[in-house]
């Protein structure tokens, strides 16, 4: 694709945009296309400009990473097929971050600051992460993979601490999110001082997950759009949470970007920079919008990466204390691994886990739409609604 | 107005959402029953002699596509027929147009011996031709035989505009166009899978959203759900490919639907890739012929169309084609969409 396409694009999707005039409609078509109009426009906006600026931007980002031979060292103990994406170019998380983070300042921050959170939680857990990749490039002194699982650890909690204190701290200092979760079927429950915890270890799970899911040509790239778009859906159901969902589909369009180049055999892997750094911000975005109880089924690949990690290793240590043998339950974990040696092809573990993210994330809405907001503060077609839908702001 | 937007959706969308998934589970459960049958009765394609490319195609099992029609047929006759009945013009131009791929998938078929590859392309354009005018015409005519679809468009940015009979050519070649597109499309592993689904879900969208269409909504809900699920076995490298059998039916159902829709003005976006891939098929031959006549010697603009296999040319991997045309498929449905917000 030449780089003008992506422009003409964007201008195409922008166009019905400018000017729009609804007139006091009741039917409740009206109502939604207003609603549609006043709330989702800025979001598919910002959705289109990522992709655009991120394909462009992809390829300078791509060329610099060729000129300092950013590649990567692949793990050893992996499976003998992957040997030969030794040298693969790493580090292309910020064909996603740096655009996201560009579009979102630009459009999505003033007047709404809570954004600042997710974003910088992206920079620090992308700093955390490339200098992980750093420390894993072809060509660097140091004979591990990056930093020892130890060390990575402890600053991601320290971090995800921070992050959930500042969820949690009243206005002038946090965001005052008093503890409160959405669970489908019930209500709103304030779990009041256990949001603390519970928030790091999110994070710090979400972050992990997605870091080991990225082991595959495009499976973190399309199940991170396929959460983050469940989520924009999620928040635009809610309608509290205007800016979330903004920001959610900025990230949406940057990762399906992402996955032009992303495709199967890669020119580029996003990284632990990219891996890392957008799990912490699904995370986030989960705890923002209240409805993270529905995290592990939206990001179920995620999760059931994760899971088939941990059982392994720890299956591995508790058989080998008990018998003396060590049995392995899958023939290598993660997941994705176990399903290669298994016969499947990379394509194949990708489309199928894509598949059931998919089917997991309509039925995470679907959960969403079950929860009824505590009180019925039905803004109903006022003066007021009609005229932001006429302003013809971006 | 966001609970008026969650009642709307609940009251209109359960039924798209359960048969989207009960498409997709009883897809995934019978394909694996369905590609053993394939595999028991042989039903491969034929290597063609004019040899594109050595991968795409040897011995691949064939007429995939009955995994996907059989279950929307029969989830569509059991929940969504009754009372709707304007659903029996895209079930019946699907299962017309599986039949007519059925045949010409059967002749091409490596254990049935015959002269052609397939129908002739004259008989098959002509046989199109004709349900696809038959589809248009019911399309247009008065209730109690037609759907009395009165020729009304969706205009973006204008309105509803009324074309009179000139909807029912119109018609008839958007249904041709469509099922010739989609067959041309469906050359690499789930590249028509993926296109399909993407533009089976943006009409579903366009259709809630213009809001007296809910029949069609779960119609392409259901489509969407078989396609994933058929997805699951198209993966690369595909055991099964859709053959025309699927890709002609599906393409019939998607312009029907667009047209029901009044929406199909949006039809080329939401379907680009078809575009693109029967453009470049299209310019190739055009261009080939006009320069062979006027210099005698044919040239060739693209290396080998449709567009795919140009890229394959190139140096693209299949995965790298298919999630590329996805990846712009996703742009241009969501483009879609925006216009379909300012049209109704």
């Amino acid at each position: 694709m030449t780089t003008r396409g992506p422009w003409l694009l964007t201008v195409g999707v922008c166009m019905p945009q400018v000017g729009i005039t609804i007139e006091k409609g009741t039917t409740v078509q009206e109502t939604l296309r207003m609603l549609l109009v006043r709330d989702m426009s800025r979001a598919l906006l910002l959705a289109a400009g990522a992709f655009a600026v991120t394909l462009v931007f992809g390829r300078y980002w791509l060329m610099v990473l060729k000129h300092y031979r950013i590649g990567k060292r692949v793990r050893q103990e992996g499976p003998i097929t992957h040997y030969i994406k030794t040298g693969t170019l790493t580090m292309g998380g910020m064909m996603i971050i740096a655009p996201v983070i560009l579009l979102t300042v630009a459009f999505n921050l003033v007047d709404r600051w809570s954004m600042l959170l997710p974003l910088v939680t992206m920079v620090l857990f992308g700093v955390l992460g490339a200098l992980d990749d750093y420390l894993s490039l072809t060509g660097s002194a140091s004979d591990r993979h990056g930093f020892t699982e130890r060390t990575k650890l402890v600053f991601q909690i320290a971090l995800a601490l921070v992050i959930s204190l500042i969820l949690y701290l009243p206005s002038p200092y946090g965001l005052a999110n008093s503890g409160l979760v959405r669970i489908p079927f019930v209500g709103s429950y304030d779990i009041g001082i256990w949001f603390f915890p519970i928030a790091a270890f999110i994070i710090v799970a979400t972050s992990n997950a997605v870091n080991l899911t990225d082991g595959l040509d495009g499976l973190a790239g399309w199940n991170l759009a396929v959460a983050f778009a469940a989520y924009g859906v999620i928040t635009f159901l809610s309608g509290d949470f205007t800016n979330l969902m903004t920001l959610s589909f900025t990230l949406v369009g940057a990762c399906v970007a992402f996955l032009w180049y992303n495709a199967h055999p890669a020119q580029v892997f996003m990284g632990d920079l990219g891996s890392m750094a957008l799990g912490a911000v699904l995370a986030v975005i989960a705890l923002q919008s209240q409805q993270w109880l529905l995290l592990p089924l939206i990001g179920i690949v995620f999760v059931g990466e994760t899971v088939s990690s941990a059982v392994q290793k720890y299956y591995f240590k508790y058989s080998r204390w008990r018998t003396g043998t060590p049995v392995r339950l899958f023939r290598m974990a993660p997941l994705h691994h176990h399903l290669e040696l298994g016969g499947w092809s990379e394509t194949q573990v990708t489309q199928r886990f894509v598949l059931i993210s998919m089917v997991a994330a309509l039925l995470g809405v679907s959960l969403a739409l079950t929860f009824q907001p505590h009180a019925p503060h039905t803004t109903q077609t006022t003066p007021h609604a009609v005229e932001s839908v006429a302003d013809p702001q971006p | 107005m966001q609970d008026t937007l969650r009642a709307l959706l609940i009251q209109n969308i359960d039924r798209g959402l359960l048969l989207a998934t009960a498409a997709a589970i009883i897809v995934l459960m019978s394909g694996r029953w369905c590609i053993h049958l394939l595999r028991v009765y042989n039903i491969r394609k034929r290597v063609r002699q004019v040899g594109h490319d050595p991968q795409a195609g040897i011995g691949q099992l064939t007429m995939g596509g009955v995994m996907i029609i059989i279950p929307v047929v029969v989830l569509t006759v059991l929940f969504n027929l009754i009372d709707r009945w304007s659903m029996l013009l895209p079930l019946g131009v699907m299962l017309c147009y599986a039949v007519l791929g059925g045949i010409d998938d059967y002749y091409s078929l490596e254990i049935v011996p015959s002269a052609n590859y397939g129908l002739t392309e004259r008989t098959k354009a002509i046989l199109q031709a004709l349900i696809a005018i038959v589809a248009g015409v019911l399309l247009y005519w008065p209730a109690p035989i037609g759907l009395q679809h009165s020729g009304l468009t969706w205009v973006p940015f204008l309105g509803q505009i009324d074309l009179g009979w000139w909807f029912i050519p119109l018609a008839a070649g958007i249904i041709w166009t469509t099922v010739n597109a989609v067959n041309i499309t469906d050359g690499v592993d789930g590249l028509s899978g993926w296109t399909l689904l993407i533009a089976f879900f943006t009409y579903g969208v366009i259709a809630f959203i213009n809001g007296q269409f809910t029949n069609l909504m779960a119609l392409s809900l259901t489509l969407v759900g078989a396609c994933a699920g058929y997805l699951w076995y198209n993966a690369h490298p595909a055991p099964v490919i859709m053959g025309d059998l699927g890709s002609m039916a599906l393409g019939g159902a998607l312009a029907v639907i667009a047209l029901q829709s009044q929406q199909w003005l949006l039809l080329p976006i939401v379907g680009i890739i078809f575009v693109v891939e029967g453009l470049s098929s299209f310019i190739q031959m055009v261009y080939f012929k006009y320069t062979r006549i006027r210099t005698g010697e044919g040239v060739r603009i693209f290396k080998m169309a449709p567009l795919h296999h140009h890229l394959r040319l190139k140096g693209w991997s299949n995965p790298q084609i298919t999630q590329r045309f996805v990846v712009i498929n996703m742009a241009s449905a969501l483009l879609a969409v925006s216009l379909a917000l300012w049209t109704s």
